[in-house]
Formats: structure tokens, C-alpha cells, sequence
């Protein structure tokens, strides 16, 4: 069967796949720590007896029982040299059974590791396990192939590889887990997935597994408005439950299918069963499934991105594509790049991620590197921990297949010319991985002037793409906008190429910064001319997402041309704009030290202070006026949960950096005011943990206190003696473990047995309670501002 | 047993925030504290490297002191007996984030940013245990087992510490650059080790 065959096999009707293998293996007689792949080729009635009952039921394809017929699962059972023997005589086994009455499909489940750059498995490594799984399915004689129970995108995209390289044109169908939180355990959603394996080549998608059809439809429904190919349904028969000390399935046979309604109404096009269900529960399916009358007939979104968690559409809301990743122009992160390195890289992803980029510019252009090599390097440290999806930006053609075949997600290529060189290598790469382009009105003849002939340009890439298969959906325009500085009329020209494209649906971004090269003020320019392109319909533009005006300018545009129906994102930011601090200069200098403690700017707060200083205050009421309310503030807006507790210590922090520089700036910090009470702190004996030790340190000097840190694991004598040296009568314990809690009491013990009885122990910790306290005779601090107020009341403060 | 020398675990930023005392709706954050706060968190997330061991063991009797395993390993804890009625099967597991990011933690100039290094260390190691659980609960779904849901590890109740030498000894946890100190914590310490419950389905 060729793909083309599959559409048609599908066209028309809901085609069933059949229900549980394993249970019905295990129903067989398969005992329990076999490979069920051995064990099938040496009772190879089991399987057949499957089948049949679920060709009777009304299976249209059967799996073949070659779950886990990889080079990996089957080492574990030492079979791992007799794959090719073993899968090809299982497909073998099911195609012979089936005949003509069903097409089996070999079936290709998780390998069990994590894939590059996920996990330790090298991506190249585990295409190449698929890969020679499949041609050993296909020496059994398959019709197709399934890729099933994935809970990873990047392992289904090496497996779809890996068919693809053994099979080019045969049917592959997709299907992954989701679970009830609607994500896959590996947090991909179901669009996202959906995204990029559709436009990797899967023939079909959908979902297996996991859970019952009820939730699957609403998975199903999520995937349905971006589907080119037809969805896949394959539930359990509804959640596991203990029923007389028995672990069973909720849904029997007709209830299972008395869902087939709702799944198809969802937009499942191929149903069929997974765990709990059996050959009763597919025929009740099928039989369900007769009355329902094929609706056909997709409309899907185009020019869907998508990383490994999320998608991107273009068009509606605009696009901003973090310019950053760029060494054009940065020197220390050529200097950088050149060593290897990428944790400016990483830098620049998180700043721009966090600014607002829904998508972030690739670029590793750099003379004296391997581009190809450092671009697979920065797309897999980037998937790893950057949601948003990515533009591979290169002219290199292994570049862009390096980069392409990695990401897990279906990327944005930045660009495509008009230049015959790059239309014949780059764009079949393109189309090979799916990715959407962004096509750049260039041709062999240099940059063209009018706003028409780049039009002729434009139209010339998008036939050539449509012989590779592109819809239109999936290619960017690029305006192409140059400097006015050197071009007066580089404004006007983009703005043109932008309204025609905007008037035949075509999506179009700009390098927003190149308009004003060479000019004064270049983010006036920049915002203007983003706010005239947005207005002529410009759907994305490579920019800096720093820039909070730009931004601003981003949002306000989708609000008034209801990109943003319910003003949410606009709201949002508006809204956060408002807890924008305002400027400090704008303050009396005193106010302005208090804010520095507020907002944790302990870099600032010298300045502050000796502003403050110099415009007459004292320095004991910026102390004791300023400095110790404004800590005390912080600590009322934490315990309201207004602040987190790393507000708190940043706050603290502050203080301790202004208490310190007053206290330097005059011989003694508390002239004037109280003398500070010397409190000893240490995390007890055997155990490690100081954190919350080091927290609550940080919280009781800049309240007054000289704490004396002992630090970790302190044996009770070492406590004991420094308070008798040093005359401290306050001491502070911290324990993280049941096992070390009893170091405080040997501590406590051992200085009611030295007969000082005039130390107060306070005690804090994870395992650490009120009763434990009071056993004790100590007092208990749920948190550091607790052990502030505990130490100030045995203090007399 | 059953290995993977690397977990894909999803950034648990809210859990993070959460850990750090903040609140998802009341706490206020400025786009700049955002920004910093995002900043550390994903930098120190970079320096996790989960990695996980499972196993299952077949059990011989529970009784109300605790469960005895199909070798006479006993397993003492009276609530966790309690919530293993019916199990045929003890599983057992341990992921640890390694020790860059303790160090991370331990080096860092200020309270603030080791504060977020740790709470990030710590929730990332939750959340690679909460991977490794439902990857082997897929895995014993197709063998007709179901994993129970809710975990259990030593510390908890009336679970000793001690039982930690299970876990090295049956999972070889040295393999994976863990040891046990003489107070039982487990070094590097952003670890966790976990027992639950195995039902057969037929």
C-alpha cells in the first residue's frame, strides 16, 4: 500500500483498528517477564487468534505484534541479534492471517530511552534502531506502519524518520499518549504534536492510551482545527479501578462504544481500542460506527510552528521573533561563540522568552566556526529549556538540515530566495522537515526596487513550494525592508509589498531595525514604522522584545484590530506595566532608599544612601526611619503572601548592603541606637542542609542582630563552647531530617548539663514542630520572620 | 531494573514559585522580577541532569506491621502496609538531579539566587520522580499491572530512613553518583527515593 492508497482506504468512512494485545496475549496463557515478541513467534496461534477475533469484530487493520521489536527492548532480553529473524516472521505470521479480510500494520512503540536532545539516546542512533525495525516489518510483508503509545515528540519524530528512510512511500500513522492533564508526560500538548508530525510526513495522528474516550475526545477536539490528515481515537475502555481487590476497567462493551458519537464529533477519523479493551469492544465500535454518517472535509489553520511544548500561529495575534540569537554586531558573543560556548546564547533566549518573543531567531553565521555544527549545539540547548518555538536562520544548506532534522518541533525557516541555487537545495529541506518558510524576494538579479517585481519574486518562490507541497499558509513574506537612511523610498516599498500580500491572506514579517540603520533615534523609527505595518496587515517582525515601548505598541495593535478579543493579553501587560517601579531619580533620596529595600536593588541602595546623606538626613533616622520599617514592611508583605520568600531575601539583602555601607561610611552602625544582640546559628550535627539557616541569617542581621554563623553540620560542643566564649545567649538550630533532629536535643542537653541555663535555643526546620519545640524547652520558627520575632522576644527587644 | 540515564522533565516553574513562598495570584511580580526570577530558575535548571532506577518486587505477605517481600526483605511501616492492601507487587524507585546544581547552589554570591537554585533543584528531582513513576507505570500497564498512584518514601510516617539502604543496595545507586551518609540523607541531595503499590490487572 502506497500512501496515496491509504487517503483513499480512509476516504469516505471511519476505518477501525483493533483493541488490547497484551492483556489478550496474557488471556493466552504469556507469562509474566517474557518477551512478548519471543513468545508470540513460538505460539504464533495466540496472535492469530487475536486477529481473528478482531477481524471479526470489524478491524480494518490489525498491529502486528511487534511492539517492542526494536534493537533496544529486545536486548533486554539478549534477542537483540535475532531482530530482523524475529519481527519480520512476526509481521510475516499477522499478514499471512489476515489475507485479504484486514491490513496489518507493523506496530513501532517507544524504545524505553530518552532521544537527543532530551535524553542520552543520539538522535541519529535511534532513526537508525526504527529504521531497521521497519525494514525487518516490512520483509514480513506490512502494509503500513503505526508508531504508537509515544510520550515523547523527539522519539516519535526519529521513529517517523526512521520509517520514512525505510519506506518512503508506504502509510505511517502516529499515535501518542496524553494524559488526563491533556499533555503528554513529556509536556508536549496535543497541537504541538500534531504540528510537527503532520508536517513531518505522518499519514495519520492522534492519541493511544493513557485514557478513556471520554477525555480523549477532548484531546481529539484540541487537535482537530490544525489537522491536514486524518485523527486517530484508540481509548482504554475508561480509567483502571479496584473492584474485589481486582484492578478493572470501568467501561464494558457497549458502553465503549456508545462513545463512538462523541469521538467522531471530535474529530476522530480511525478509532479503535487500547488496555481493557477487547474483540466485544471493537465490535460494539464498529457496529456504532456504521450509523454515523462521514462528515469529510478539514479546514486547518496554516502556518502553524511548534516546539516541543507549544505552537505559534501566524496571522491574528502578531509575532514577535527574538533578533538577539545573532552574532552580527556582538562581540563577546563571537568571542564566545568561537570557544564553543553558548551561555549567552542561553542568556539572550531567557531574557527575550521572558520579554514576550513567541518565537526566537536562530543565527550562527560566524566566520571562523563551524556554523553547521554550532547550530545543532544551540537548537538542542535551546529546546531543552526554551518553550517557544524556533526560526533557523542560515543560507548554509547542511546548516539548515542539521538544524531541521534535531529540532523537536516544526520550526520557521529564515529565509528562502528567489535565487535559483537556493530554491534547489534549500527548499526540498525545507519540505523534507516540514518546516514553514519565509520566503525573501531576492532573485539571481540582486534585491528588486519596486514593490512589484518583489512581488514577481514572492509568486516565484510560492509555485516552486507548491511543487514540494507548501500551501500558501505555510510561507512568509518578508517585506524586505531597508535602511531609509540610505533608501528614502525602503519604507513606503515595504509597506507595499505588506498590503498586497495582506489582501491575498499571505503572512509577512520584517527585520524591524534595519528601517533605521544609520538614523538618530532609532526606536522612534522602529515603533513607527512597526505601528504602519501593523495597520497595513504585517503579521510577525524580527525585533528586540526588550524594548517595553515595542512591545507595548505589539499589544495595543492586536487590542484595537481584535486580535485580542477579550483585551486578556493587552490587559495583562498593561496591567504588569503598572508594577513597573518608578524611577528612583523621580523620588526624594530617602524614599528612594526605602524603595531600593522594597524592590531588593541592593546594587542601588548606596547611591540612595548617599543621596540621602548628602541632602542632610542623619544616618541613624535613615536607619531607623527608612531602612529598618522598610524591612519591617517587606516582612508584613511576605507573611500576606504579597511577596515570596525570594522577595523577602532580596529584600533583605538590600538592607544588609545599606545597613553595611552606613555602618561603613560611619565607625559605628548603631551609634545612636540599640546595641545589636549576638545570636549563634548552625545547621546541627550530620546534617547538611543550610539554606534555611542561611535565609533566616541573612533576615536577623538586617534586624539588628551580629549573628555568628557556625555553618553546617556543627557537633553540640562546638555550638556550646562559642556561646560560653563569646557570651551569646541566643543560639539558633536548623534540621532538614528526622534523623538529625536528635542533635538538637544532645545540644539542648548538653548545655542544661554544663548549667547554663540562661541560653534560649531557637529551632527551625522542615521536620521541626511546635511540639518538638516545646519538648525541647526551646521556642519553634516556622520561618524566618518567625525566628525574627522569637529572637527579638528572648532578646527583650 | 530499569534505567534512564536521562529524564525529560518538564521546567516545574510554578512549583518553584510556589516552594519560594510565592502565590499565584496575590503575589505581585513586576515584569523585571519576572524576568530575574525566570532568569535563575531556567539557568539552574540547565544544571539538573535527572536520571533514574526502577524496579519491581513480587510480595509475599502484608501484615499489619508491614510487607514482607517474595526474598524475606522486610519492609517495615505500618501506614504504608496499610495502603498496600491487595498489592501483589512493591515498585520501587530513585532519580536524582546530580550534583551540579547543589553546587551551583553552594557557590552562588547571594542568599537570593542560592535560595532559587535550591528550590529549583529540589523541584525538578520531584518532578523526575513523578516522571519515572508514570514511565513505569505505562510500562507495567502492558504487562496487566497497575502502578498505584500514590507514593511513598522513607522519612514519611512511620517509614525509617534507614529502609534508604534498600534502595542502594537493590537499585545499585552508586552507579547513578549517590551515596548514603551515616544520618541517611542521600548525597548529591537533591534525590528522592520512592516505593508504591503494584496490583496485577487479571
Amino acid at each position: 500500500m502506497n500512501r496515496d492508497d491509504f487517503k483513499k482506504f480512509c476516504a469516505g468512512k471511519f476505518p477501525v483498528l483493533d483493541g488490547a494485545t497484551g492483556t489478550e496475549l496474557i488471556k493466552r496463557g504469556m507469562p509474566a517477564g517474557v518477551s512478548p515478541e519471543l513468545w508470540v513467534c513460538e505460539h504464533p496461534e495466540s496472535i492469530c487468534d487475536i486477529h481473528n477475533a478482531y477481524i471479526a469484530a470489524g478491524s480494518n487493520i490489525v498491529y502486528a505484534p511487534t511492539f517492542g521489536g526494536n534493537r533496544i527492548k529486545l536486548a533486554e532480553f539478549g534477542l537483540a541479534d535475532r531482530l530482523f529473524e524475529i519481527v519480520s516472521s512476526l509481521s510475516r505470521i499477522a499478514v499471512e492471517n489476515a489475507g485479504n479480510r484486514a491490513l496489518v500494520f507493523g506496530d513501532i512503540a517507544p524504545a524505553g530511552r530518552f532521544v537527543e536532545p532530551f535524553g542520552d539516546l543520539p538522535f541519529e542512533e535511534a532513526v537508525a534502531v526504527f529504521r531497521e525495525a521497519a525494514e525487518a516489518m516490512i520483509a514480513g510483508g506490512v502494509a503500513g506502519f503505526v508508531i504508537e503509545t509515544m510520550m515523547d515528540l523527539q522519539e516519535a519524530r526519529a521513529a517517523l524518520i526512521g520509517v520514512r528512510e525505510a519506506a518512503p512511500d508506504m502509510p505511517v500513522m502516529v499515535t501518542m499518549t496524553f494524559e488526563a492533564s491533556g499533555c503528554t508526560l513529556t509536556g508536549t500538548t496535543p497541537e504541538a504534536a500534531l504540528v510537527t508530525l503532520q508536517a513531518l510526513g505522518a499519514d495519520a495522528f492522534g492519541c493511544n492510551c493513557s485514557t478513556g474516550p471520554e477525555e480523549m475526545a477532548a484531546v481529539i477536539g484540541r487537535m482537530k482545527p490544525y489537522a491536514r490528515i486524518p485523527l486517530i481515537a484508540k481509548p482504554n475502555a475508561g480509567l483502571p479501578k479496584l473492584e474485589n481487590g481486582r484492578t478493572v476497567f470501568t467501561l464494558d462493551a457497549a458502553e465503549f462504544g456508545s462513545f463512538a458519537g462523541k469521538l467522531t464529533a471530535s474529530g476522530a477519523d480511525i478509532l479503535g481500542g487500547c488496555c481493557g479493551t477487547a474483540p466485544e469492544h471493537i465490535a460494539q465500535l464498529a457496529r456504532e460506527l456504521k450509523n454515523i454518517p462521514y462528515l469529510s472535509g478539514k479546514t486547518p489553520v496554516a502556518g502553524v510552528i511548534a516546539s516541543a511544548g507549544e505552537v505559534r500561529q501566524f496571522g491574528g495575534r502578531f509575532t514577535v521573533i527574538g533578533e538577539r540569537i545573532n552574532p552580527t554586531g556582538k562581540k563577546a558573543f563571537q568571542a564566545e561563540l568561537r570557544e564553543g560556548k553558548l551561555d549567552m546564547m542561553m542568556d539572550f533566549a531567557i531574557q527575550q522568552s521572558s520579554a514576550g518573543a513567541q518565537v526566537l531567531d536562530v543565527n550562527m553565521g560566524l566566520s571562523g566556526i563551524d556554523e553547521c555544527a554550532m547550530m545543532r549545539k544551540a537548537v538542542c540547548r535551546l529546546a531543552k529549556s526554551i518553550t517557544v518555538p524556533l526560526c533557523i536562520d542560515s543560507t548554509d544548506p547542511q546548516t539548515v538540515e542539521a538544524a531541521l532534522r534535531i529540532y523537536p518541533g516544526r520550526a520557521l525557516l529564515n529565509s528562502i530566495s528567489a535565487e535559483k541555487e537556493r530554491l534547489e537545495k534549500v527548499l526540498p529541506i525545507a519540505a523534507g522537515y516540514g518546516a514553514v518558510i519565509i520566503a525573501l524576494p531576492v532573485t539571481d538579479q540582486g534585491i528588486p526596487e519596486t514593490a512589484d517585481e518583489r512581488m514577481q519574486a514572492i509568486d516565484s518562490i510560492i509555485a516552486k513550494a507548491a511543487e514540494y507541497g507548501y500551501d500558501t499558509g505555510d510561507i512568509i513574506v518578508d517585506a524586505l525592508i531597508m535602511s531609509v537612511a540610505s533608501t528614502p523610498s525602503a519604507a513606503e516599498t515595504a509597506l507595499q509589498v505588506i498590503d498586497r500580500c495582506a489582501k491575498r491572506w499571505i503572512n509577512t514579517v520584517c527585520g524591524l531595525s534595519n528601517v533605521s540603520y544609520g538614523m538618530l533615534d532609532r526606536q522612534l523609527l522602529n515603533r513607527t514604522f512597526l505601528g504602519l505595518g501593523i495597520g497595513r496587515g504585517l503579521t510577525a517582525a524580527i525585533a528586540n522584545p526588550l524594548f517595553d515601548d515595542l512591545m507595548a505598541m505589539v499589544k495595543a495593535g492586536d487590542a484595537l484590530l481584535n486580535h485580542d478579543p477579550q483585551m486578556t493579553e493587552y490587559e495583562n501587560f498593561v496591567t504588569g506595566s503598572k508594577e513597573k517601579p518608578v524611577p528612583l531619580d523621580q523620588l526624594p533620596p530617602d524614599q528612594a532608599v526605602k524603595e531600593c529595600i522594597y524592590r531588593g536593588w541592593d546594587e542601588q541602595i548606596c547611591r540612595w544612601i548617599d543621596a540621602a546623606l548628602q541632602n542632610g538626613f542623619p544616618p541613624e533616622k535613615l536607619l531607623n526611619g527608612v531602612l529598618i520599617p522598610a524591612i519591617n514592611g517587606v516582612g508584613k508583605f511576605y507573611e500576606e503572601k504579597l511577596y515570596s520568600l525570594n522577595r523577602l531575601i532580596r529584600s533583605a539583602e538590600a538592607m544588609e548592603a545599606g545597613a553595611a555601607h552606613i555602618e561603613k561610611l560611619f565607625s559605628s552602625r548603631y551609634e545612636g541606637g540599640e546595641k545589636p544582640v549576638k545570636l549563634i546559628l548552625a545547621t546541627v550535627h550530620k546534617d547538611i542542609h543550610d539554606i534555611g539557616k542561611n535565609i533566616v541569617a541573612v533576615v536577623l542581621k538586617n534586624n539588628g542582630f551580629e549573628v555568628i554563623d557556625l555553618g553546617k553540620d556543627v557537633p553540640p560542643e562546638v555550638i556550646i563552647d562559642t556561646a560560653v566564649a563569646q557570651n551569646v545567649k541566643l543560639i539558633g538550630l536548623s534540621a532538614l531530617m528526622t534523623t538529625t533532629m536528635k542533635y538538637m536535643r544532645d545540644t539542648v542537653e548538653l548545655a542544661r548539663r554544663r548549667g547554663l541555663h540562661d541560653l534560649h535555643f531557637i529551632v527551625g526546620g522542615a521536620v521541626v514542630d511546635e511540639n518538638f519545640a516545646n519538648e525541647l524547652g526551646a521556642v519553634y520558627a516556622a520561618d524566618p520572620v518567625g525566628a525574627v520575632e522569637a529572637a527579638k522576644r528572648l532578646a527583650g527587644r | 531494573m530499569n534505567e534512564f540515564s536521562s529524564l525529560k522533565v518538564i521546567f516545574p516553574g510554578k512549583k518553584i514559585f510556589l516552594r519560594l513562598g510565592g502565590h499565584l495570584t496575590r503575589s505581585r511580580m513586576p515584569q523585571e522580577e519576572v524576568r530575574r526570577f525566570n532568569s535563575l530558575a531556567l539557568k539552574a535548571f540547565e544544571f539538573c541532569h535527572p536520571r533514574g532506577r526502577w524496579d519491581i518486587v513480587r510480595v509475599k505477605k502484608i501484615t499489619g506491621e508491614g510487607i514482607l517481600l517474595s526474598d524475606d526483605c522486610w519492609i517495615g511501616s505500618r501506614d504504608f502496609a496499610a495502603r498496600c492492601a491487595g498489592s501483589t507487587h512493591l515498585w520501587y524507585g530513585a532519580v536524582t538531579v546530580g550534583a551540579e546544581v547543589v553546587a551551583l547552589r553552594d557557590t552562588a554570591e547571594k542568599v537570593s539566587e542560592s535560595t532559587v537554585y535550591d528550590a529549583v533543584g529540589a523541584e525538578t528531582a520531584d518532578a523526575a520522580m513523578d516522571l519515572l513513576h508514570r514511565l513505569a507505570g505505562k510500562q507495567l500497564q502492558r504487562q496487566a499491572m497497575v502502578l498505584a498512584d500514590r507514593r511513598y518514601s522513607p522519612g514519611y510516617g512511620d517509614m525509617s530512613l534507614e529502609i534508604q539502604h534498600f534502595f542502594f543496595e537493590r537499585l545499585k545507586l552508586a552507579e547513578l553518583g549517590l551515596s548514603l551518609s551515616e544520618a541517611y540523607y542521600m548525597i548529591p541531595e537533591k534525590s528522592v527515593t520512592a516505593f508504591a503499590a503494584v496490583r496485577e490487572e487479571l
